[in-house]
């Protein structure tokens, strides 16, 4: 393409959104809600992970270790533990540490404890960070499945559930893309189908006059470019706007709740609503303009 | 050099509109083609620009040959031809001027290059003085001469002109086949296609006569023949 013509595609492309108002609103409006529905569960997803992060202990695993093995054994089995696929730290918490936290969490009562530090009966024990929650359950086996391990305790119900939320959040947002991103693909193609339509003479005597499918299909695909990006653009601030109000609503003054920043994932989800409307414009106006150019 | 070599062509109706064409055009030959109306001149245009391929023959046209030719190669074709029609097939919403310089504009000319080669053919074929106005503002004749200087723009090798004064008054119809001829007396191979008898009988020029999709007579000396055959 030369330089000369990239000026004309964008004067075409710009008088094309303003002559077909109406679909190209159509166009923008139903791209925005895509971006700003899937983007919204996004944002929920990204704060869930992180609640689940910050509940630290809730996801933690204590196992608990058979109090016959020898120090070594013992050293021995912290290694198998940290070559478990999916743990990302290992806390080796000796009995008396053991005892010690044991008071702690009984506070004011803790006297009640008094005395057993001449016969602990606490075992020593590994408190297990799992990296990645939605392979929970797996990692939980490989621990269990460890000779050595007597016992071990985790909150997998808690954790369960909350993997669930995850799961069907995530799932939603998936169904939101692919549906309303076929509806925001048809729109922009009948947008341009109309444009072309329009400018069924003028493609006419262009190809009479010698321009390549290129040169003409390039206005209409900038035209779609320029919706999208319109719409990329507003579902942006859109969404700045909804989660500004989300980390202030009450729902995330919520103890338990961890709200994401949306400062900290605000440049991808630029690119991301950029990327992802660009894809359904250029889909779009490439479906609608392919018959328009065989003659 | 355009060269058709034993050319049929049937439409998808079954028409069959060519049977048989054979035609030799030279480098800087200026030629009539007549014929009755649904003879084939149309025809012969179209296999020419590429918009049809032959249902059998050759057809050769400045080193192309559109029988077996890419899809992707008839806009390089095109820009060796400069093609004029009947209804002028300008561009409402843009200027004359722009209207000529967008042709040049298509083949990556450079503003410079364009600014100055479109105020030359502008000033050939008379029209410079209304580069800024819309083809409704003109008359059919100054249309046809925009038309004209937009085939002319790209410096063609060719000029085919199917039917250039059909919409148009007899005066107005000699001034346009004047300028053609001028055109051809600058170095271009001119092909006009038409049926109006005066206006062929006007120029000394090579008449081809086309008949039932057949060439019936090709002789020089500015006669319409066809009808006496
Ligand atoms: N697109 C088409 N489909 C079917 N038949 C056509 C088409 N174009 C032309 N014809 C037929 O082919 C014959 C030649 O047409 P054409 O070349 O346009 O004649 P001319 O230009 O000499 O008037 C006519 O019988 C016409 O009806
Ligand atoms: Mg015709």
């Amino acid at each position: 393409m030369k330089r000369y013509n990239i000026s004309y595609f964008f004067k075409e492309g710009i008088s094309g959104v303003w002559s077909h108002g109406f679909m190209s609103f159509a166009s923008v409006s139903v791209i925005i809600t895509c971006l700003v529905l899937t983007g919204s569960i996004a944002f929920l997803v990204l704060s869930l992970n992180q609640t689940i992060a910050s509940m630290g202990d809730l996801g933690d695993i204590r196992a608990y270790v058979d109090e016959t093995f020898s120090d070594e054994e013992v050293a021995a089995l912290e290694t198998k533990v940290r070559n478990i696929s999916n743990v990302s730290g290992v806390d080796f918490i000796d009995r008396d540490r053991g005892l010690q936290e044991l008071k702690e969490e009984f506070g004011e009562e803790a006297y009640l404890l008094d005395g057993l530090e001449y016969d602990n009966p606490i075992r020593h024990s590994f408190r297990i960070v799992v990296m990645d929650i939605d392979k929970y359950d797996e990692t939980l086996a490989a621990v269990e499945s460890l000779r050595g391990i007597a016992t071990v305790h985790s909150s997998k119900n808690a954790m369960d559930a909350l993997v669930n939320i995850k799961n069907v959040l995530q799932g939603v947002s998936v169904g939101f893309v692919v549906l309303l991103g076929m509806v925001s693909v048809f729109l922009i193609s009948n947008t341009i189908k109309l444009a072309t339509f329009d400018r069924r003479e003028e493609i006419g005597i262009m190809k009479m006059i010698g321009a390549t499918d290129a040169f003409i299909r390039a206005p209409f695909i900038i035209e779609s470019i320029i919706i999208s990006q319109i719409a990329a653009g507003i579902a942006f601030i859109l969404q700045w706007i909804i989660c500004y109000y989300i980390s202030g609503s009450k729902f995330a003054q919520l103890p338990i709740i961890e709200i994401a920043e949306f400062s900290k994932y605000m440049f991808l989800y630029l690119i991301a609503y950029m990327v992802t409307a660009l894809v359904i414009g250029v889909t779009g106006s490439v479906a609608s303009i392919r018959k328009f150019l065989r003659v | 050099m355009i060269r058709l070599t034993d050319v049929y062509h049937s439409y998808s109706t079954g028409t069959r509109a060519l049977r048989g064409v054979d035609l030799t055009i030279e480098d800087g030959e200026f030629v009539f083609l007549v014929g009755p109306s649904g003879s084939g001149k149309s025809t012969i245009v179209k296999l020419l620009t590429g918009e049809l391929r032959p249902t059998s023959g050759k057809v050769l046209v400045n080193e192309f040959h559109t029988s077996k030719m890419k899809q992707s190669e008839v806009p390089y074709l095109r820009r060796t031809l400069g093609v004029v029609f009947q209804d002028f097939r300008l561009i409402e919403r843009k200027t004359v001027y722009e209207n000529v310089a967008f042709a040049m504009r298509i083949i990556g000319a450079s503003p410079k290059v364009i600014k100055k080669r479109v105020s030359y053919v502008l000033d050939l074929v008379g029209i410079l003085h209304k580069a800024r106005r819309k083809p409704n503002e003109l008359s059919g004749g100054e249309q046809q001469r925009v038309a004209i200087a937009r085939a002319l723009v790209n410096n063609p090798s060719v000029i085919i002109a199917d039917e250039p004064t059909g919409n148009l008054d007899p005066d107005r119809s000699l001034e346009i086949m004047m300028l053609l001829e001028k055109i051809h007396s600058l170095g271009t191979t001119v092909l006009v296609v038409t049926h109006e008898r005066e206006l062929v009988d006007q120029f000394d020029k090579r008449v081809v006569a086309i008949d039932g999709g057949l060439i019936v007579s090709d002789k020089t000396g500015g006669y319409y023949r066809y009808e006496e055959i």
